[in-house]
C-alpha cells in the first residue's frame, strides 16, 4: 500500500494519500512511476491525507519544490518526515 | 479511432449550428428591479426558468460591457432553446434581445415602464407558454462528441486535486482537444506560480501576448490591494485540505489541461472564434463566476473537480463533479458524479479515470441529470469589474 505520492523527481515534499502516524515507515511512489523507485521515509509526526511531508531536510529560507517548481520557501527549519504546511511554508508571490 | 472522435451523443442542434445538451426556456431579467416579474413568469409557466441577479443598473464602461457580454452570451448559449427578456425600460432590453436573436433562436422581449409588473407578467407569460411548448417539440439528434464545447474548473481544491482529479480532466482534455474538441479553462489568479508554463503552451505569438496582458492586469489588481490573500486565495478550505501557497495551488490547477497546447486566449465571456482547440479564458477563480463566464462564452457542459467538496451548479450548463479525495467522495456523495480516488492509491490509472470521465460526459450530454442539477444548484453569478456610477 502506497502512503504518499511524489509529483516529480527532485521534489522536496510528498503528499500523504492516507492519514499517517508518527513513527510509521511510509512508502512513497512517484505519480509517474517511471520517474523513480519507491522511497521510504520515517514519519516524524502525524500527517493527514492530502498534507505534505518533508522528503529532505529544509533550512529556513530554503525554496520548497513540488511539481518540479518552487511553491514557496520554508519559514523554519524542517526535519525529514515532518509536516510541511502554512506553519513552516510561505509563498513567494503576492508577498 | 480515438477515445473521443468515435463517440456521439444526442443533443440539440440550434439554428446557428451550435450544439446544446439541455433545452431550457430562460426568462432573463435585464436588471435587479425586473427580477420580480421574471420570477413570476418562471412560476406561472412550467418548464421555464428565471435567472434573477442583482445588477444591470447604472453600470458603465468596461463593467457595463462585461455585463452585456455575459447576459447576451447566457441567452445565446446553445443549452437555451428560447429566451424571454424582461427589463425596466426598452433600450437595454432590446440590446440583449436583439443580440441573442442573431443566433436564430426565438426571443421575446418586454419592458415594465408604462404598464407595470402585472400586465408585463401576463404578456411575458403568454409568450413564454408558446416558447416552452414549441421548445418541447425539438428533438435530440446524434452529434459527434468533439462538437460539444466543454469547460473545466476546480474548486475547494486540495492536494488530491493536483494528484488525481485535475490530472484526470487533463488527460481527458488532451484526448478531446487532439481529436477536434473545443475546451475552456481559466482562473487567472490561480495560475500564479505556473503562469510561465501556460504562456509557453500558447502556440500563437499574438495569443500568447494577449494571455500575458490578461495575467499581468489581474496580478496588478491583486498587488495594488497590498492585501494578504492567505485564507482567501488559497481559501480556508484549500488550507484544511493541505494546500499551502498560491504557487502550489496553481500547479495543481494547471494539471487540468494535461500536456495540451493552448490554441486561443479569450477575454471574460468572449466566445472562441479561432476554431476547435484549447482556450484560456480570463476569469475569476470563484466557481460560480467562472462557470457563468464559460457558459456565456458558449460552453455547454462543465467538468468541475473538487478536493474538499465545492457544491456549485449552474442554471443552464450541467456541472459534472469529480473528486479524488476519498473522504469527500464518502461524506458528500450526493454531490459527486465521478469518484476517481483510486488514482491516488494507484488502483486506477489516469487513462481509466479519463475514460470514465468521458463516459460520464457523454451520459450527461445525453440528458442524465448531474448531482448539482438534481440538487437544484443554479448559481448564476455575474462578474463585476468596478463600482456602479
Amino acid at each position: 500500500m502506497v502512503d504518499f505520492r511524489i509529483h516529480r523527481l527532485g521534489d522536496s515534499v510528498g503528499v500523504a494519500t492516507r492519514d499517517l502516524s508518527r513513527g510509521h515507515r511510509a512508502v512513497g511512489r512517484y505519480v509517474d512511476e517511471k520517474e523513480g523507485e519507491d522511497i521510504t521515509i520515517e514519519m516524524a509526526e502525524d500527517v493527514s491525507l492530502g498534507h505534505k511531508i518533508a522528503l529532505v531536510r529544509l533550512s529556513e529560507g530554503q525554496q520548497v519544490i513540488e511539481y518540479g517548481v518552487t511553491i514557496g520557501a520554508a519559514t523554519a527549519d524542517v526535519e525529514v518526515g515532518k509536516h510541511v504546511h502554512v506553519h513552516n511554508l510561505k509563498g513567494l508571490r503576492w508577498a | 479511432m480515438g477515445m473521443i472522435s468515435d463517440k456521439t451523443f444526442y443533443g440539440y442542434r440550434r439554428p446557428n449550428g451550435a450544439v446544446g445538451v439541455r433545452n431550457h426556456v430562460v426568462v432573463l431579467p435585464v436588471d435587479d428591479i425586473s427580477n420580480a416579474a421574471a420570477e413570476a413568469v418562471g412560476k406561472v409557466i412550467g418548464g421555464t426558468m428565471a435567472l434573477p441577479h442583482p445588477y444591470g443598473r447604472l453600470q458603465f464602461g468596461p463593467d457595463l460591457q462585461l455585463f452585456f457580454d455575459t447576459m447576451i452570451g447566457t441567452g445565446s448559449n446553445p443549452n437555451v432553446a428560447a429566451l424571454v427578456v424582461i427589463g425596466i425600460e426598452p433600450k437595454w432590453t432590446a440590446r440583449i434581445a436583439d443580440a441573442v436573436a442573431e443566433t436564430g433562436k426565438p426571443v421575446a422581449r418586454f419592458h415594465i415602464e408604462g404598464s407595470g409588473d402585472l400586465k408585463t407578467i401576463e404578456r411575458a407569460a403568454r409568450a413564454a407558454q408558446q416558447l416552452v411548448q414549441d421548445a418541447s417539440e425539438i428533438q435530440r439528434v446524434e452529434i459527434p462528441l468533439p462538437e460539444l464545447w466543454i469547460s473545466a474548473k476546480c474548486g475547494e481544491s486540495d492536494t488530491t486535486s493536483g494528484l488525481g482529479s485535475n490530472p484526470t480532466v487533463g488527460r481527458f482534455c488532451e484526448w478531446f482537444t487532439a481529436e477536434g474538441g473545443t475546451f475552456f479553462f481559466g482562473e487567472t489568479s490561480e495560475l500564479t506560480g505556473g503562469e510561465h508554463i501556460v504562456a509557453e503552451r500558447v502556440v500563437d505569438g499574438e495569443q500568447r501576448a494577449k494571455f500575458q496582458r490578461l495575467f499581468d492586469e489581474h496580478e496588478q489588481i491583486i498587488l495594488e490591494q497590498e492585501a494578504d490573500l492567505m485564507g482567501s486565495q488559497p481559501t480556508q478550505g484549500n488550507i484544511v485540505g493541505g494546500l499551502s501557497t498560491i504557487e502550489e495551488k496553481a500547479m495543481g490547477n494547471i494539471q487540468k489541461i494535461g500536456r495540451a497546447t493552448v490554441h486561443g486566449v479569450l477575454e471574460m465571456a468572449e466566445p472562441p472564434r479561432r476554431g476547435p482547440g484549447l482556450y484560456f479564458m480570463d476569469t475569476s477563480s470563484a466557481a460560480a463566476e467562472s462557470v457563468t463566464l464559460f457558459a456565456a462564452g458558449g460552453a455547454a457542459l462543465h467538468l468541475f473537480t473538487t478536493g474538499q467538496g465545492n457544491i456549485i451548479g449552474n442554471p443552464i450548463v450541467p456541472v459534472v463533479k469529480l473528486t479524488a479525495n476519498p473522504n469527500t467522495a464518502a461524506t458528500m456523495s450526493e454531490h459527486v458524479d465521478l469518484d476517481v480516488s483510486g488514482t491516488l492509491t494507484g488502483e486506477m490509472t489516469l487513462d481509466d479515470a479519463a475514460a470514465a470521465m468521458a463516459d460520464v460526459a457523454v451520459r450527461t450530454a445525453n440528458g442524465r441529470l448531474t448531482a448539482a442539477e438534481a440538487l437544484g444548484h443554479r448559481e448564476f453569478v455575474l462578474t463585476r469589474l468596478h463600482r456602479t456610477a
